[in-house]
């Protein structure tokens, strides 16, 4: 007994120790911009891609050691687990079908019922695991914050107390939330392959997803029409009869 | 030893106490049985042992669990993996790996243990539970007694010191329940394992156990010796029921009951020699569907060799046969799941089909039991009072609950129920007894016979007791052959398998005169008036 909670100190110990380290790789990560913008000044314009990719993975490191560091339960932590999973696959059968797919109304829901962490975790997972059949590249790590940010906002869309407002500010942020997605993805492509990076061409860029994205949008309200009133009671009952409640 | 002290438990999604205030002491080495109504609290209990309550299901704990010294509130059920062995009531949802030998090393994998201690204790557990042969297959293409077997194995590895059942044999056939049962029995008295066993088969299980002790409603209302406890408690009145022999025993008033079939050999002569065969009266009509020389395989191997099957309105069919012969297989084929690869199969155009499954929580998608039943009639285009079949099953009370609450037996009726509300022409169910009382049992038999006057049933059990009472017709199944297809009585009488308790009596007095065409307590006169079951009978017989 004495001997498990030593070992939850020790992991918790070696969770701080991990945070500490990668805000010091966040910190290094920083002055390195600053230094190299000012000993080759167009330091930042010429690598934006492969800086910019750096910045996203020790942003997603950062939050993976503060998914640790909430010390969940192995309970908990398999709902997690397994929430990814399910929203990966349900990725899949839609792929042939540009942009349009249930993970986003998933990821966004475990957000609502489970919090923040749950949220971007599911999210983070679902980007990395479907990308083992639908093919991995640079794009993947921005894929997983983009939905990591989807679960955020979905926990956001918890604050609405009044149950029925609740639905349609969720059914809104789900329209919206398609077209920031691909304001997040085109800041890769922006990044990596536009030049000159300037807001015209951002908006270049923009104009060419835009189809995309309204059909992420479109999508997303049809699944959170037609499956989010279901699929919220789903995980509620279970988090009361199983006792997993992550921070909801 | 395990100690109780003033235990209770709710269900979070549950209104009333699963559990009301259990106290008892369970010594090292002993060999107990849990029996009670459906729904009583047996699984409840057994998951404190086990520390999936209070840490996997969420609500309201009160009292003290220890086991072996240990606090249940302390250690979470992986840590007490090592000292308690479980088997749950569903084993297809324990199975966690793809293949029999990855399933079984897992949970010492998972504990850390070398490989060569791993591979030791695999080739005991396969070997200790017969199954050797299962090593390299696939979980996924085995039956359902062959998971149950390979579940009992992967418990076993850890060489616990308490072993928690939770009807271990419901999918066994009767030779296979045997061997489980026997093995129990080895472990409880070679090696001084307590086994804790939770069973509505007392035919099997009660002449083998120390100790019984029967839930009703969340409390123990009768603990102690078998023999003592089933003949002082109406256990009828508890929904638990008796084993047959015991059960005529005690209606022809002779005490002390017998418990085995020797005993009842010397017990019951001379209520037997008074008996009389009915012969159950049943009219067939028109031919709903027919198989002609039918053979499927799902992949290689031939599941279905040359089956030829009719099937008429009226009948009730019961498939027996062992584990792996390909009945699910044969019931699927009815229900036109599948078609045969070789052979013709005819089915009448305008007729329904329904087939409840062995794991009733497949069944569920809807959030109360009324809703689902609801889902089945619009399904099926059919405009009815859904009311009336959960009244007829007895279940009336579970209208509004969530089905995936229920206990195991209630999920079985509920499926059921969610089944036959549409009055399918063919009603095929796979294992139905599964998790049901006595009482819920016999409630089905006669749900049943009054559901097959105008329809047709298929029954696939391993429940002889209950196929006995029920089906005029059995098939018997054995590596995809059927190798008899005939009357009841002429399957079950003399077999050495799958005859029921009664009958072993009934045939090895058959040279002092007993007919040994007996197979229920339905074939036996009780010369006093009292007995309400045979009243019954004659009255339906008279209409």
């Amino acid at each position: 007994m004495k001997s498990g909670r030593d070992s939850d100190r020790n992991v918790a110990v070696r969770s701080y120790v991990k945070m500490i380290l990668l805000r010091s790789i966040a910190l290094f990560a920083i002055l390195f911009l600053i230094v190299g913008t000012i000993v080759y000044p167009s330091f930042m314009y010429d690598f934006a891609g492969i800086i910019s990719f750096i910045l996203v993975l020790v942003f997603l490191l950062q939050f993976v050691v503060l998914y640790q560091l909430k010390n969940y339960s192995s309970k908990e932590i398999t709902t997690v687990a397994v929430l990814g999973a399910f929203s990966a696959a349900a990725r899949i059968p839609f792929a042939s079908i540009p942009s349009v797919q249930p993970c986003t109304f998933i990821i966004m829901m475990v957000g609502f019922v489970f919090g923040p962490y749950a949220g971007f975790m599911v999210g983070a997972e679902t980007a990395l695991l479907s990308n083992f059949f639908l093919g991995q590249g640079p794009w993947t790590p921005w894929q997983m914050l983009a939905w990591g940010i989807a679960g955020l906002v979905g926990y956001g869309v918890s604050f609405v107390r009044n149950p029925r407002a609740q639905f349609y500010v969720f059914l809104l942020t789900g329209v919206v939330y398609g077209y920031i997605f691909g304001i997040i993805m085109n800041l890769w492509m922006w990044l990596g392959f536009v030049r000159p990076l300037t807001f015209a061409s951002f908006i270049a860029v923009e104009m060419t997803s835009f189809p995309f994205d309204t059909l992420h949008a479109l999508g997303n309200a049809v699944f959170i029409s037609l499956f989010a009133p279901k699929l919220e009671k789903i995980l509620k009952r279970y988090s009361l009869k199983f006792g997993v409640f992550l921070d909801s | 030893m395990i100690r109780f002290s003033n235990v209770y438990f709710k269900y979070s999604l549950n209104d009333d106490f699963a559990l009301r205030n259990i106290s008892l002491k369970i010594e090292q080495s002993e060999f107990l049985l849990v029996v009670g109504d459906s729904g009583s609290g047996k699984t409840t209990f057994l998951r404190c042992i086990n520390a999936l309550i209070p840490h996997f299901y969420h609500g309201i704990f009160k009292g003290d669990v220890t086991v072996n010294g240990i606090s249940t509130r302390d250690k979470s059920p992986s840590e007490l993996a090592s000292i308690v062995g479980t088997v749950i009531q569903t084993p297809q949802n324990q199975v966690l790996m793809t293949t029999v030998e990855r399933e079984i090393a897992f949970p010492l994998e998972n504990a850390g243990y070398s490989e060569d201690i791993i591979s030791v204790r695999i080739e005991e557990a396969l070997e200790l539970c017969g199954i050797n042969n299962l090593r390299h297959r696939k979980i996924s293409e085995l039956s359902g007694g062959e998971i149950q077997k390979v579940v009992i194995a992967a418990s076993l590895v850890h060489r616990p010191k308490i072993l928690v059942l939770d009807e271990p044999i419901s999918q066994l056939d009767p030779k296979s329940a045997e061997d489980i049962l026997n093995i129990l029995k080895h472990l409880n008295e070679e090696l001084g394992m307590t086994v804790i066993l939770a069973e509505h088969r007392l035919d099997r299980t009660l002449h083998m156990v120390d100790r019984v002790i029967v839930f009703d409603k969340g409390t123990i209302v009768a603990d102690g010796e078998p023999r003592m406890v089933f003949s002082k408690t109406d256990m009828n009145a508890l929904g638990v029921g008796y084993p047959p022999v015991m059960g005529i025993a005690l209606k022809g008033g002779i005490r002390p009951p017998p418990l085995t079939v020797k005993e009842a050999r010397k017990y019951l002569k001379n209520l037997l020699l008074n008996s009389k065969i009915r012969e159950p009266a049943f009219r067939t009509g028109a031919e709903l569907f027919k198989l002609q020389d039918a053979w499927f395989k799902y992949t290689q191997k031939w599941i279905l060799k040359n089956v030829n099957l009719g099937l008429k309105r009226g009948e009730i069919i019961g498939i027996l046969g062992h584990n792996g012969a390909g009945k699910t297989t044969l019931a699927k084929l009815i229900a036109g799941l599948y078609h045969p690869q070789k052979g013709k199969v005819l089915r009448r155009k305008d007729i329904r089909v329904g087939m409840v499954f062995s794991n009733p929580d497949i069944h569920f998608s809807q959030d109360s039991v009324e809703d689902e039943l609801k889902l089945s009639l619009r399904l099926a285009g059919v405009k009815k009072d859904h009311s009336k079949i959960l009244q007829s099953l007895n279940i009336e009370h579970l209208t509004k609950r969530n089905p995936r609450d229920l206990s195991g037996g209630e999920k079985m009726l509920t499926a059921i129920a969610s089944v036959a509300v549409s009055e399918p022409d063919i009603l095929i169910l796979d294992e139905p007894t599964l998790g049901l009382s006595y009482k819920h049992k016999a409630t089905l038999i006669e749900f049943l016979k009054r559901y097959a006057k105008n329809k047709s049933i298929v029954i696939i059990s391993h429940d002889v007791e209950t196929i006995a009472k029920i089906a005029p017709r059995i098939l018997v199944l054995s590596h995809g052959t059927v190798i008899a297809d005939s009357n009841a009585r002429d399957i079950m009488c003399g077999s050495f398998v799958f005859s029921t308790q009664l009958n072993r009596v009934a045939q090895s007095l058959a040279d002092e005169g007993v007919d040994s065409l007996i197979l229920t307590d339905n074939d036996i006169e009780l010369s006093g008036a009292y007995d309400k079951s045979t009243l019954n009978g004659k009255e339906r017989r008279s209409q």
